[in-house]
Parts: C-alpha cells; sequence; structure tokens
C-alpha cells in the first residue's frame, strides 16, 4: 500500500490544489479581459499536459464556445469573435499560426479594405505556455503578422501528476538539455520559485551536477531578491523540508534499462501519456461505462454519437492513485503483478458472494449495498489490470523481450564484457532503430565506451542497414558522450560495488529498490538515498567515481534556524526531488520503495522537467535530419 | 485668543480669514510683470510685460528672461528667452512644470529642475501663418485661436494637436474674454464676444448662450471643483451660474464700469475681483473685492499696491510687493473654538488645556465638567483639526497639547473611538479611500467604516503639521493648506519637492513616514549630482557612499536601482560612470539593455549569460547582429569559392577576400569562451539561417558540423522545389513544400519540376561538396559514409530505371534486399561487392529478403551452399514470416541440440523438441516444454 500512504497523511495535497487554483484563476482572468465570444485553437500534442490543468469545464467556465486544432486550414473566422492560439512556442507551431495570419492579411487586402478593420477588431490573441520566447517574437516579426494578434505568455507552472509527482512537461528538452543551452534552467528555476509560493520557502537546498548547481545558485539568488521586495510578507511555513535537484547526466545509464515495475512496463508496452493509458475500448467496456474525468478530448468525444462497434477504438484509462488497486501493484515488479492481482480476485468474489447467503438482516443488506459501487469499482479496475497484466506478460514472455532484459542486466551485473553479439543480431534482423542505440549507448555508457573495432563497425553498420540519414543520429550521440569511444577504464565495476547496484537474489515478494529493475537498483536512487544518511559529504570519494558528480548545499536560512526546524519536525522529512532532464516511471517507484527501506524517514516528493523512458531518451537523439 | 477672530471677515455666514504667509522682499511692481503660479502653493513665474513702460533699472526689470520665484519670494531659477519671439501666455502643469506659449506657436515646457532642457512642441503651421489670436492655458491643455478663427487644442499627455471647427465671427469683432475647460471629457471653450455674445464650443460644434442679455462679457473664470461658472460684463455685473449656465446663482451690480484686472475663484465658495484705481475717501486706491453667498461682499484696500491673485482649490494666494497672503472660508471646527464668546467644549478644552500646565486648578475642573458632559471625543478632534488648519506654529501647538491633554482623559478604548458622522465637515477628508497614506501605520483603520480612534488622528495629524510646517519654512516656500495636502496625497509632495531640488528634505520625509520612495527620491538626488559638473569618481564615491549608509551594505538586501542612474549617467555623456554604476545594478533585465544601448556588447552578453536568461541572451545576439547588419549568407559566393583551399588557411584567405570578415572576427571574439551563447546562436541559425551557421561552425573549427549540413541540405532537395540556396528547417521546407505544390496546382507549371534524374544529380552534387570537407577535415568515417551514399545514389538510379520501382531513400540493406524481392538477385550479388557490403550480412539480407516473399524454394537451394552465417537464421526468418513447415529443413541442419528444441518449440513441433531436449539430460527444460504443450 506504498502509494496510498501519501494521500493520507502529507499535507502537500491542498497546497497542489491551491497551485492547481491560482493557474484556473490566471486563466479565469487572461480570459476575462476578451471581450465576446470566444473560440480557442490548441495544440494536440500537448493539449494533454494543458488539459491537467485547464480542463473544458473551466474554459467552458470562461465562455470559450469552440475548441479547434491548431492545423493548416483552418476555418475562415466568424464575425465578432475572439480566436485565442493556446500552443507551446514551438517552431513548426508558430509557422503554421503565422501561415494562417498572413492568410487573414492577404484575405483582407484582397477584398475590401474595409473589412480589414473589422478583422484586425476580432482579435487574434496567442498565448505561449509555458512562456514566451523572442524567437516566436521573431518570426512573427518576420513573417509580418506581428500587429495582427496579441502576445502573451501563460505559465502553467509545475503540473502535479500525482500527489508526489510534479512535472514541467518540458518537451525535447531532452536532446537540448544535453547541450548548453540554458533556457530549460530558466525556466525551472521560476517554476520552482513559483512552487515555494505555495509550500513556503525551503529552507535547505542539496545539488548534484553541473546544472543542478547552476539552478541553487539561481533559485538562491532570485529567492533573496524576491524577498528583499516583500519584506513584510509573512513567510509562509514550509511544507517541504528540503530540495534535492538532480542532474540527468550524473546517471544516464538508469532511464535506458527496460523498466520491470508494474506501471514502468505498461509505459513500455502501452505508453502513459499525462497519467493517461489508451486501451483498447472493448476492455473498459465495463457492464457500467465508467465516468470519465472531465478531460478535453474525452468530452469532445462525448459530444459526438458514439460507435460502439469499431474494435479499434481505443479509450483512455486514467493511472492514477485514484486507482486503489493501481496504488498498490505500481511499483511492484511484474512477476508479483500476477499473485497480487490474484488474491484480489479472491477478495472480490468473497465480497460479492456474501450477498447470495440467505436470512440476511435488512441492516447488513443494506450495509452491502452501500458497499456495492465500491466493490464494483474495484471490480472494474481489477478486470482492466488482468487484462493489462496479461498483454504484457504476452509481451515479456517473448525472446525478443527477454533476450534485451538478460543483456541488459548482465552488462550492467559484468557478467558478459559485451553485448555485440546481440547488437549485431538485432541490427542484422533489422530490427527497430530505437532498440539497437539503446542498448548500443546502454553498453557504451557501462564500458566508459566502446572498443576502436566495434565503434567502427556499428557505425558503418547502422548507416548501411537503416540509411545515411542516421549520421546525424550517431554524430549527435558521440557529441553528447553517451556514444563514444573507449579511452579509459570503466569505473562502473567499482561504482557498483560501492553502490550495491546489483542484487539477483533479492526477495521479491518484499518491496525492495532493486525489483524496479528485478535486481539492478538505480544509480539516481542510491545517490539520494545517501543524500542525508551519511550525507554525501561522508561519501565523497565514492561520488566522485560517477560522471558530473560535483555537489554541494545551499541554505536558506540560517544554521540556528535550521537546527529549530530539525527539532520541530515531525518523523517524516518531507524532500522535494527534481531531476534535471527527466525521471523515469520506475525511479519514483524506486524512490516509494526507497522510503519503506529507510523505515519513513523521509517522504520524496518528485519533480522533473518530463517523465520519460528509454525510448524517448533514444528517440530524442536519434530523429534523423537534426542536427 | 479672540484676536483670531477679530480679523475675520464675514461673509453672510462665513467667515473668512485673510492672512500673510511670507514678508516678501521682491520688492516688485506687479504691474509691470505678467505672472503665472503654478497650484497648490508652488512657485510663481514672472516676466516683464512687453506693452509697460520701465522706469525702473533693476536688472529683473530689464530683459525679456522668464523668472521663477517660491512663494516666499526665494527666486529659484529664471529662462532665457532673449532668442525667442514674443511670450504669449504662461501655464503651469499639474506636476508644477512650466508652460510658456510664444508667438510663433512654439510650447516650451519646463521642468522646475532642469529648466534648461525644456521639451518643446509646435502648434504647426496653420497657427504659424495666421498668428495667435487669443490664447488659454490648463494645466493639460493650451487653446489658441488664430486671426481666422482657427481654434487649436494641444494636449499635453498625449502630445497632440487638435483642430476644432472652424467658428464663423462677424467682421470687426473682438475676442473680450475666453475661458477653456475640460469636464466630463468634453472640451468646453467658452468666448465671450464684442458683439455681445457668448459662445460655447465643443467638439459637438458651437452653441450661443444666452444668459447675460446684450452685455459684453469681459472676464470668466471657472471654479476649482468645477461646479462654477462666474463672469463679469462690461456693465460691472457680476453674474454666478451652474457650469451648464442654466441658473443663475448669483447677481451682482458693482456700479462701475471699470474693468477688472483679474476675476478669479477663491476657493469654491467666493470670486475676488482685483480692481485698480477705485476711489476712496478722495483717494485712489487698489481694491480687492470678495464676493460671496447672498451679494455679501468685502472691500480690501491695498492702496497703491499692485496684485496678482492666483486660485487654489481651498482658497487663493494674493502677491503683491511685499506679501504674499492666502484667503480662505474659515473651517467650522476653528470658529467654534475662536468665535468670540464661544462656551462650547473645544473652546473651553482649549482655553483651560493651555492654562492646565500652569497648574491653574480651575483648569482641570472645566476639563472634567466636559467629560461628564460627554464632549470630550468632539472637543479633542476639533482642536487636532483645528491644528491641522492652522498656520501658526504658537496656535498649532496650543490647539495640539490641548488636544493631547483631553486625549488623555479618555482612558478605554470604546472612550477613543470616534464616530465620524458627527463631523461631517471632517468626514469627507478622512473617508477618502484616495488618502489612505496617511494611515500607513495603522493597517486596521485602512478600512474606512472601522471607527477611528482619536489617538490614531491625534498621532497622524502631527506628522502632517510636521510636514506641513517643514515645507512651509520659507528656505522651501511651499505654503500648502491640509486640504491641498490631502488632495494631491504625500506622493505627489514628494515629487513637488524633488522637482524643487528639496533631497534633503524628501529623503527625510521619507524616513519620517517609512515611505516607499525613499529609493526614488535617492535616486533623484543622484540624478541631479550625476547632471552637476563634478567628478565622475567623486559623484560615483558620493552616491556608494550615501547608499551605503541610508540602504546598508548588502548589494541584495538594499535594492536600489542603479540602472536609472546609469541611464542619466549615459545621457549626460558620462560612459564611464553610467559603467560604473550599472554594474550594481541586480536586475539583468535592466542591466543588460543598456549595456547594449551603450555599446558595451561584451559586458551585456556576460551580464545575460550570467542571468541564466536564455530570453536575454537571445535578446543581446539578435541586436548585435542586427545592429552589425550581419548579412551572412550574402556573402555565400565567396565561401564557397574559398571551400576548396586547405581549412588552415581559410581563416587567413577570408580576411583578405572578405570585407565583412572583420565583422566575423569580431563576433567570434564576442563570443569566445562562451558556449552557452554559442549553442543559442548555433539553434537560433539552425533554424533561421543555415549559410551564417555554416560561417559560425567554420570560424569555431567544427568542420565536421559544416560538411554534416551540408548533407542535411542534400535530404531537403526534392521534386517540388527547385533550387535549395536558401536552406531551412527541414520542418518549415515542408511547409512551404506544401504551399508551393499548392501553389502549382493552380499554375501549373510543369518546367519547375524536377525528374529524379536532377534531383540525384543535385544531390550528389550537394554530397561531394561535403565530401572535400570531410576529407579536408580528416573526418574518415563521414567522408566515408557520404561516398558510400554518393555510390548508393548511382546505383539505386539505375535500379529505378531497370525496375520503375523508387529505390532513392532506401539504405543499403534496403536496396539489396529490395532487389532480391524483385527477383533482380544477380544485380544484388554485384552491387554488394561495389558497396563492400560483408558476405555475411549480405546472407542475412538474402535470406529475410526471401522468406519475405515467400520464395522458400529459393532458400532452400541457397542453404545448399555453405552459410558464412550457419543456418539457423533460416529456420528463424521461417519462423518469422510463419513459415513453420518450412523451418523445420534448416533446424535439422543446426548442432546445438538446445538450440534445436528451442526453435523447434517456437514452430510448435513439440514432440521434436521434446526429442531433442532428451539428448540434454535436462528435466526441467523439458517438463517446460510439456508445460508450454498444455497451454
Amino acid at each position: 500500500m506504498s502509494g496510498s500512504v501519501f494521500l493520507n497523511n502529507i499535507q502537500f495535497v491542498p497546497s497542489l490544489n491551491e497551485m492547481r487554483e491560482t493557474i484556473r484563476d490566471k486563466f479565469r482572468e487572461k480570459m476575462k479581459k476578451i471581450t465576446g465570444r470566444k473560440e480557442i485553437i490548441l495544440d494536440p500534442k500537448s493539449v494533454g499536459s494543458l488539459g491537467l490543468m485547464i480542463d473544458i469545464t473551466i474554459m467552458k467556465e470562461c465562455g470559450i464556445q469552440k475548441f479547434l486544432y491548431l492545423k493548416d486550414n483552418l476555418p475562415p473566422l466568424e464575425k465578432y469573435t475572439n480566436r485565442i492560439f493556446f500552443i507551446p512556442p514551438k517552431l513548426l507551431l508558430i509557422k503554421t499560426l503565422t501561415n494562417y495570419l498572413q492568410k487573414v492579411k492577404k484575405f483582407t487586402k484582397k477584398e475590401e479594405i474595409e473589412r480589414y478593420e473589422e478583422i484586425k477588431k476580432e482579435n487574434h490573441y496567442l498565448f505561449l505556455y509555458p512562456r514566451k520566447t523572442i524567437l516566436c517574437d521573431e518570426i512573427l516579426e518576420e513573417d509580418g503578422v506581428y500587429d495582427l494578434i496579441t502576445v502573451d505568455d501563460f505559465d502553467l507552472g509545475i503540473i502535479p501528476f500525482e500527489t508526489d509527482v510534479l512535472t514541467l512537461e518540458l518537451d525535447s528538452d531532452f536532446r537540448k538539455y544535453r547541450m548548453n543551452d540554458i533556457s530549460s534552467l530558466y525556466y525551472i528555476t521560476t517554476s520552482l520559485l513559483n512552487l515555494q509560493k505555495h509550500v513556503g520557502k525551503i529552507p535547505e537546498i542539496k545539488w548534484i551536477g553541473e546544472k543542478s548547481k547552476f539552478v541553487a545558485e539561481m533559485l538562491k539568488k532570485h529567492q533573496e531578491e524576491t524577498e528583499n521586495q516583500n519584506q513584510n510578507q509573512n513567510a509562509k511555513k514550509s511544507e517541504i523540508d528540503s530540495l534535492i535537484i538532480f542532474d540527468r547526466k550524473t546517471d544516464m545509464i538508469t532511464p535506458l534499462v527496460t523498466q520491470i515495475n508494474y506501471e514502468g512496463l505498461i509505459n513500455e508496452v502501452f505508453v502513459i501519456k499525462n497519467t493517461y493509458v489508451e486501451l483498447p475500448a472493448k476492455w473498459l467496456d465495463f457492464n457500467k461505462e465508467k465516468e470519465e474525468k472531465s478531460q478535453l478530448e474525452d468530452n469532445k468525444e462525448q459530444q459526438q454519437p458514439v460507435v460502439k462497434t469499431d474494435p479499434n477504438k481505443r479509450q483512455k484509462y486514467v493511472l492514477n492513485s485514484t486507482d486503489l488497486l493501481f496504488t498498490e501493484i505500481r511499483d511492484r515488479n511484474m512477476g508479483e503483478v500476477g499473485a497480487i492481482l490474484n488474491s484480489k480476485a479472491k477478495e472480490i468474489s468473497k465480497e460479492y458472494g456474501t450477498r447470495f447467503e440467505p436470512n440476511q438482516s435488512i441492516s447488513s443488506l443494506r450495509k452491502f449495498v452501500q458497499k456495492l459501487p465500491h466493490l464494483q469499482d474495484q471490480h472494474f479496475s481489477l478486470s482492466v489490470h488482468i487484462k493489462m497484466t496479461q498483454e504484457i506478460l504476452a509481451i515479456t514472455s517473448k525472446p525478443h523481450f527477454s533476450d534485451r532484459m538478460e543483456n541488459e542486466l548482465a552488462l550492467l551485473a559484468g557478467e558478459i564484457t559485451d553485448a555485440n553479439e546481440y547488437i549485431e543480431n538485432l541490427i542484422n534482423k533489422q530490427d527497430k532503430i530505437q532498440s539497437v542505440f539503446r542498448i548500443l549507448c546502454l553498453q557504451s555508457l557501462i564500458l566508459n565506451g566502446l572498443k576502436q573495432k566495434d565503434f567502427d563497425f556499428f557505425r558503418k553498420e547502422i548507416v548501411q542497414v537503416y540509411g545515411h540519414k542516421y549520421i546525424f543520429s550517431l554524430y549527435n550521440l558521440q557529441k553528447f558522450g553517451i556514444l563514444k569511444l573507449s579511452e579509459s577504464k570503466s569505473n562502473f565495476p567499482q561504482i557498483r560495488k560501492i553502490f550495491n547496484l546489483i542484487n539477483f537474489d533479492f526477495d521479491k515478494s518484499d518491496d525492495h529498490v532493486y525489483s524496479v529493475f528485478s535486481g539492478y537498483a538505480p544509480i539516481s536512487v542510491r545517490i539520494i538515498q545517501q543524500a542525508f544518511e551519511p550525507g554525501w559529504e561522508s561519501i565523497k570519494n565514492q561520488l566522485f567515481l560517477l560522471e558530473n558528480s560535483s555537489f554541494g548545499t545551499i541554505y536558506n536560512v540560517s544554521k540556528k534556524e535550521l537546527i529549530e526546524m530539525e527539532e520541530k519536525r515531525k518523523k517524516t522529512k518531507v524532500v522535494l526531488v527534481f531531476f534535471i532532464g527527466g525521471v523515469t516511471h520506475a525511479e519514483i517507484s524506486g524512490l516509494r520503495l526507497l522510503e519503506k527501506d529507510q523505515g519513513n524517514k523521509f517522504h520524496y516528493v518528485i519533480a522533473t522537467t518530463k517523465i520519460i523512458d528509454g525510448a524517448y531518451v533514444s528517440k530524442s537523439f536519434i530523429d534523423p535530419l537534426v542536427f | 485668543m479672540t484676536e483670531k477672530f477679530f480679523s475675520w471677515s464675514k461673509l453672510q455666514e462665513d467667515y473668512y480669514t485673510k492672512f500673510e504667509l511670507y514678508n516678501l522682499e521682491w520688492d516688485l511692481d506687479l504691474d509691470i510683470f505678467i505672472a503665472e503660479a503654478a497650484p497648490n502653493g508652488g512657485p510663481i513665474a514672472i516676466y516683464r510685460s512687453p506693452t509697460k513702460i520701465v522706469i525702473q533699472d533693476r536688472e529683473i526689470y530689464k530683459g525679456s528672461n522668464v523668472h521663477i520665484f517660491t512663494s516666499s519670494g526665494k527666486r529659484i531659477g529664471q529662462i532665457d528667452c532673449s532668442k525667442k519671439p514674443h511670450i504669449v501666455k504662461m501655464g503651469w502643469t499639474h506636476d508644477s512644470r512650466l508652460i510658456i506659449l510664444f508667438e510663433d506657436g512654439e510650447i516650451f515646457i519646463h521642468p522646475l529642475d532642469n529648466l534648461f532642457e525644456p521639451e518643446i512642441h509646435n502648434f504647426g503651421e496653420l497657427c504659424q501663418q495666421e498668428g495667435i489670436l487669443e490664447s488659454y492655458i490648463t494645466p493639460n491643455n493650451i487653446v489658441v485661436i488664430t486671426f481666422k478663427f482657427n481654434i487649436l487644442i494641444f494636449e499635453i499627455e498625449d502630445d497632440q494637436v487638435t483642430r476644432l471647427k472652424e467658428i464663423k465671427v462677424p467682421a470687426n469683432t473682438a475676442i473680450t474674454s475666453l475661458l477653456f475647460y475640460e469636464l466630463n471629457y468634453e472640451i468646453n471653450l467658452v468666448i465671450g464676444l464684442s458683439n455681445e455674445k457668448v459662445l460655447q464650443i465643443t467638439r459637438k460644434g458651437t452653441k450661443e448662450i444666452k444668459l447675460f442679455d446684450s452685455q459684453v462679457v469681459v472676464k470668466m473664470d471657472l471654479s476649482p471643483n468645477q461646479k462654477f461658472f462666474s463672469c463679469i460684463t462690461n456693465t460691472g455685473l457680476v453674474y454666478v451660474t451652474t457650469e451648464n449656465f442654466s441658473n443663475v446663482l448669483l447677481q451682482f451690480d458693482m456700479k462701475s464700469s471699470v474693468i477688472p484686472e483679474q476675476l478669479k475663484w477663491c476657493g469654491s465658495d467666493t470670486i475676488l475681483l482685483y480692481l485698480k484705481d477705485i476711489e476712496k475717501d478722495g483717494d485712489v486706491e487698489n481694491l480687492l473685492l470678495m464676493i460671496g453667498r447672498g451679494n455679501s461682499f468685502v472691500n480690501y484696500y491695498y492702496g497703491e499696491e499692485h496684485l496678482f491673485i492666483t486660485t487654489e482649490t481651498d482658497g487663493a494666494r494674493i502677491f503683491s510687493r511685499n506679501s504674499c497672503e492666502f484667503v480662505s472660508q474659515v473651517k467650522p471646527c476653528r470658529i467654534s473654538i475662536f468665535k468670540l464668546g464661544s462656551v462650547s467644549p473645544e473652546t473651553i478644552l482649549f482655553e483651560s488645556g493651555n492654562t492646565f500646565l500652569e497648574k491653574n486648578s480651575k483648569a482641570d475642573l472645566k476639563i472634567r465638567k466636559i467629560m461628564e458632559d460627554n464632549q470630550m471625543h468632539h472637543a479633542v478632534t476639533q482642536c487636532i483639526f483645528a491644528a491641522g488648519f492652522e498656520f501658526d506654529t504658537n496656535i498649532q501647538r496650543k490647539l495640539l497639547r490641548a488636544a493631547s491633554i483631553g486625549k488623555s482623559y479618555c482612558k478605554t478604548v470604546e472612550d477613543s473611538i470616534l464616530n465620524l458622522n458627527k463631523f461631517e465637515e471632517i468626514k469627507p477628508i478622512y473617508c477618502d479611500p484616495n488618502l489612505s497614506h496617511i494611515h500607513l501605520h495603522e493597517p486596521e483603520s485602512t478600512n474606512f467604516n472601522h471607527p477611528l480612534s482619536i489617538h490614531n488622528i491625534f498621532g497622524q495629524m502631527s506628522k502632517l503639521i510636521r510636514i506641513l510646517n517643514t515645507i512651509r519654512d520659507p528656505d522651501i516656500g511651499i505654503p500648502m493648506t491640509l486640504p491641498q495636502f490631502l488632495h494631491i496625497g504625500i506622493d505627489s509632495l514628494i515629487e513637488v519637492l524633488l522637482k524643487n531640488k528639496q533631497y534633503l528634505i524628501s529623503f527625510e520625509i521619507c524616513k519620517f513616514m517609512n515611505l516607499k520612495q525613499k529609493n526614488h527620491v535617492l535616486i533623484s538626488w543622484a540624478c541631479a549630482l550625476i547632471k552637476s559638473t563634478r567628478h565622475d569618481d567623486d559623484i560615483y564615491d558620493m552616491i556608494q557612499k550615501k547608499i551605503d549608509i541610508e540602504l546598508g551594505k548588502n548589494q541584495i538586501r538594499r535594492s536600489i536601482s542603479y540602472y536609472e542612474m546609469a541611464n542619466q549617467a549615459s545621457s549626460a555623456g558620462r560612459k564611464n560612470l553610467a559603467i560604473r554604476l550599472l554594474e550594481n545594478e541586480l536586475k539583468p533585465s535592466k542591466q543588460v539593455p543598456l549595456f547594449l544601448r551603450m555599446n558595451e556588447n561584451q559586458t551585456a552578453l556576460n551580464k545575460a549569460i550570467e542571468s541564466g536568461d536564455t530570453s536575454l541572451v537571445y535578446s543581446v545576439l539578435l541586436k548585435i547582429l542586427s545592429r552589425k547588419k550581419y548579412r551572412l549568407h550574402q556573402r555565400k559566393k565567396s565561401n564557397s569559392q574559398t571551400e576548396n583551399l586547405k581549412f588552415e588557411n581559410l581563416q587567413k584567405s577570408m580576411s583578405e577576400n572578405d570585407i565583412g570578415f572583420q565583422q566575423d572576427l569580431k563576433l567570434f571574439k564576442l563570443l569566445r569562451g562562451k558556449p552557452s551563447a554559442i549553442d543559442l546562436l548555433i539553434g537560433y541559425w539552425r533554424e533561421q539561417d543555415h549559410a551564417s551557421l555554416s560561417i559560425l561552425l567554420r570560424g569555431l573549427g567544427l568542420f565536421s558540423d559544416v560538411g554534416l549540413l551540408k548533407i542535411l541540405e542534400n535530404f531537403s532537395i526534392t521534386k517540388t522545389l527547385s533550387t535549395s540556396d536558401n536552406l531551412n528547417d527541414p520542418h518549415l521546407k515542408r511547409l512551404e513544400e506544401i504551399e508551393k505544390s499548392l501553389d502549382q496546382l493552380s499554375v501549373q507549371n510543369p518546367e519547375n519540376r524536377l525528374t529524379d534524374r536532377d534531383v540525384v544529380d543535385k544531390k550528389i552534387l550537394v554530397l561531394k561538396e561535403a565530401s572535400t570537407i570531410f576529407s579536408a577535415a580528416k573526418d574518415s568515417f563521414h567522408d566515408k559514409a557520404t561516398n558510400q551514399q554518393i555510390k548508393l545514389l548511382q546505383k539505386q538510379l539505375e535500379c529505378e530505371k531497370i525496375t520503375s520501382q523508387k529505390f532513392v531513400g532506401l539504405s543499403c540493406s534496403q536496396t539489396l534486399f529490395k532487389l532480391v524481392t524483385l527477383n533482380q538477385t544477380k544485380r544484388a550479388d554485384k552491387y554488394r561487392k561495389e558497396l563492400k557490403i560483408s558476405e555475411s550480412k549480405y546472407w542475412w539480407i538474402k535470406i529475410r529478403a526471401l522468406a519475405h516473399v515467400k520464395r522458400f524454394n529459393e532458400l532452400e537451394t541457397l542453404a545448399r551452399s555453405k552459410s558464412p552465417i550457419g543456418y539457423e537464421p533460416f529456420a528463424l526468418v521461417c519462423i518469422e514470416n510463419d513459415a513453420f513447415n518450412q523451418a523445420s529443413p534448416f533446424i535439422e541442419k543446426i548442432s546445438n541440440s538446445r538450440r534445436k528444441a528451442e526453435l523447434y518449440l517456437k514452430t510448435g513441433n513439440y514432440t521434436r523438441a521434446i526429442a531433442n531436449a532428451k539428448q540434454l539430460n535436462d528435466p526441467k527444460f523439458i517438463d517446460l516444454i510439456i508445460s508450454k504443450k498444455r497451454k
């Protein structure tokens, strides 16, 4: 029951709701300023994360009557209507927008000039989230449409996916993150500052890695500035005791390993997007239609006549802590899930069974009936999870999956010196290019580079088999140091030993960090585990074996205050862990399991720039034709 | 104290007081000067009337300077107008800037603290041609009527001239009086004409006012609250009407046809007339006539003194040769204290309060009596407010002392709660939420419905009185009254003081009232210092010292805007000082643009990078680029020529061949050691301008990147695009493609379309360029890959010709695969060798392709020759394509029993699987197979 613990005893939740309300209020206020009929134009790709903060009911409440997706051929604007573009500042989207605006401009020139005035009056608004960029302004200006549209930004802030998971959902961040581009760091800092408005000043900031250092220092600087401006403001009591900023570059290995915890595997198999997973509609066609949470697209679908017969139709299913069964199994090793589901099924059938007992008193019958909806919910969720588990097991039992897992774990455990044969086989069979890169990069990272012979061979092979366009991917990976030529001996064997990364004989029925990767404990989790006990300072020499592992601590309060807080605090220390550059589901689960390992002394709240997985990482690097 | 009462004049029920604010030492004959004073005790500007004969030879009487004095007669500035045409009129804006209107229609607006740098505006050509007949200046508008009766209005805030419809005036008609005001956002221009007509002009049009039958209106004025209109006719009749002229409220016959010099409102309740040479007891004297309600009036005779009246919201100031006086209505709180024979509790408190301290026993009794009558709050408040309206510091002190004694008798909290409703005359002041600044320290009383305690009022009033007394000091000379002060608010007062260059006093007031403007005052002071003639270093040290003392040494905590000071220094031409000051600025968003403006690109870029705000870095880069007009791509041609040169010489050759190279060099210098800035620029150009990017990458020595950029270009060559010169992001390309193909639909111009051959040729050309770059950069991997791609493209073109199927775009493997599936195995064999694909890989391709098209016979034939990859793959490709039966012969060829068993298991041949497993002696394995079989 690891997940439900958070719901019960941590007061962090109301602050999150408050945050969401603030964002919504801001949205309402901005919409209020636009008078008249409104229609909103959204980006289909990122509408999901937007919907978590501002859903369709809020938009309707603000008088938005029409919802459209940004595409090449937008319908002409009706008279006296405001068209509101609510999109992220992505080049492609902005270009589509300027094309549309140019058409508007052209149209007005060709037709009557008087109408131009009218169209100007029917305002176009552009809200960019999470923020405006100078580049967007430049493009609008260059394309000569800057005066046709009112540009503003809308900071969505940090989006709560879960009571203990917050994310900025910065897309395309991963590739940028690798470069010296610091734009996301500035945004991370402002988001953390905003967060502190709701949860109070975080007294202690620990950082590890270059980028973390940058954020921590900027945070401190801005903190002092804002404090200075609002001297009289009563500081909110801090709900978070400590912030750990973790730079993904310190542990690039973990995201490339196949996740074996339940939620992680759902993600590998079905892909989780903004806490939703798309499943075949027939799986969800339970005897009672489960009411969908107000979600943008779903609502749209509901408005249309539902065609039930389509067998390929996919429907969304929410995966978060409102699903109690999911909460119980999400962090578990896949090997354990079957057994838990089995016992759950027995429990429920037992509860159902009581119904048919004869000679029941009316009152106990009523109690049972009251329990029925709850029971039905459980039954429904159980059936969905059983179907998902079946599907996952079908895939994981295939050699394609098990071979990869075996090779990954063998590399991690040092049981094999390389996976060259396996990789060559993948290439010969023309397996997916992502799979090839993923294991190749993992090998390079673990061995601290490939041998010259292998390096040349695989580069040549990839270009020959998959095409010339992948020389960009190879170049990018090489430039970012993920794929490289071996220069010196790898530290990994030492790291493995010191941080106890491998244990295949752990007790699977017990919650243990090893279970999220079936025997490998993520480096990131191990580093965070030792942040306070014994403290990074005491394992300095061991940390330095890792890449990019300079660390430090910054205090926002005086030593005296800190000690006072330490004494006052109830048992659990609330630690916000911010992963710059993304975090995987397995690591989140790992940290939840770690809480138990550490005797609930710490409660980890995870924040990140994006929830990622191995596929995302390799995909973001190997995008052909981009460099 | 009754002497105070005797100095008052009674106009019907109201009392009026006229007293001297300052004894002036300017000794000026105001008859010779034209004067204009700023409101709220502000300064007075004078210049010599050009029509008057000068009999004095004092400096001030000569020349054509405008002189500015405080109300206390201290000269604070002069403006040299000797080179300008005649002054038509002067006026003051709300924020004490002096407006001067010249004959040629030019308007100078002089800020008081910087008289030499006026804002200059102009009425334009029309005004210059037609000349100014009449004009009127209000704090926000300047109105002129030209000789051809065109009306122009200049709005200071909006900085624009509006022209009203011209009015038709009969010939030989003169304008006798003029009034302009804005009411409810509508402009009103009232013109009195010599043909006995009065016209009201608004934007809507002209209307005649028929109120004053057959008389010429010679003077007009509007009350400060804009509710009453007053005028005087040539027959000596004074009228007061409502602002819309509908009701005559007062008609007063002066019984004299002398035209007054001035007709001015005194507050909004009485009017003042200044008449020259009125007969009095056989003498001729100048007269100030005050007319109040119900035709009541008072005469003040001034002998030979000439006067100047200026209206205030609650009274009027009167300047004469030797004094500056103030006329105003006496507030009820003062009447009830000072009225002769008053026995009101406040009078008793006032009188006994002062004897109380002299240990007069009666005083205590009297005060106790007030308590018993439950009148103490009332009495105390009256005394407090009376002190506020008082100018005499002695009496202020006495009033406050009495109030202080009185309030100490109000012990309980309930006692001291004040019910404001009882004090009608005070209420409006305290209930105005705009005046909340006087409750700065009483957060609970910012809510005006909350009762105020008299302790609060006493404390606040004492503070206000201290401030008022300070600014009334002759040295500063701002005789502001309490209502005026409350009307403009403390923020504006600080502004006024700053305009008067009273930095120290402003700062002290800020400290005293704990105002936020403290920093603003410091900045203003510093800015004034910067404008002085002192040395840069002195100024810097003085500013730093002062800020250290006043705001503390902690840089971040004190957070004062150095930007404004630096900006001032920059515009004052003190660049070094500006840079030093700007270094201290904490906000990069302010700091960086100014560094840029001062051409300190390096510093600007450094600061922007330090801030971590990418947006800021971008803005710096783009500014620098646009300023230098970086058009790197325009020089593309000359660069492609240099491409054949060795790279070590490239930079040298560029400097010789290319004028723009110096600029590039500067840019590279700027970017040196700034990886984040470089990456941003690369990121920007990657999406916007590949030609510039290419040059930048070259400059950075990233030749492989340059080559890859070429390769990227090769990928963007498609049929629909004729050229690739203006290469951009592939996504953008796609959009353009759509656009173009749409255009082509309508035009149908086949000539624009390239043939497959052309496309490949172009691609090869670009790839060859890339190859040259790679080989020069000794990047053998990319060189080889590129050459192979060229070879592949040539082969693919052949394939397309033979098979008329699409090949371009496929990889080597895919090409061979496709050839095999198309029964072109021989050709595939040939290409295999030419493209140097290893034999083992080729076998893989072949068997996969054969299995894919289900040519299992060929697969068997192939298996007969010796396979370099063994026979397991044969089995695997069959299984992959669901050909389980065909897989069996290949499985048999495998020697490893375990593999055999596993593969048989996959084909579903459990019998063979178990048979092979039995050879292994592995019972667990057998169990596994059996369990699978059961499923």
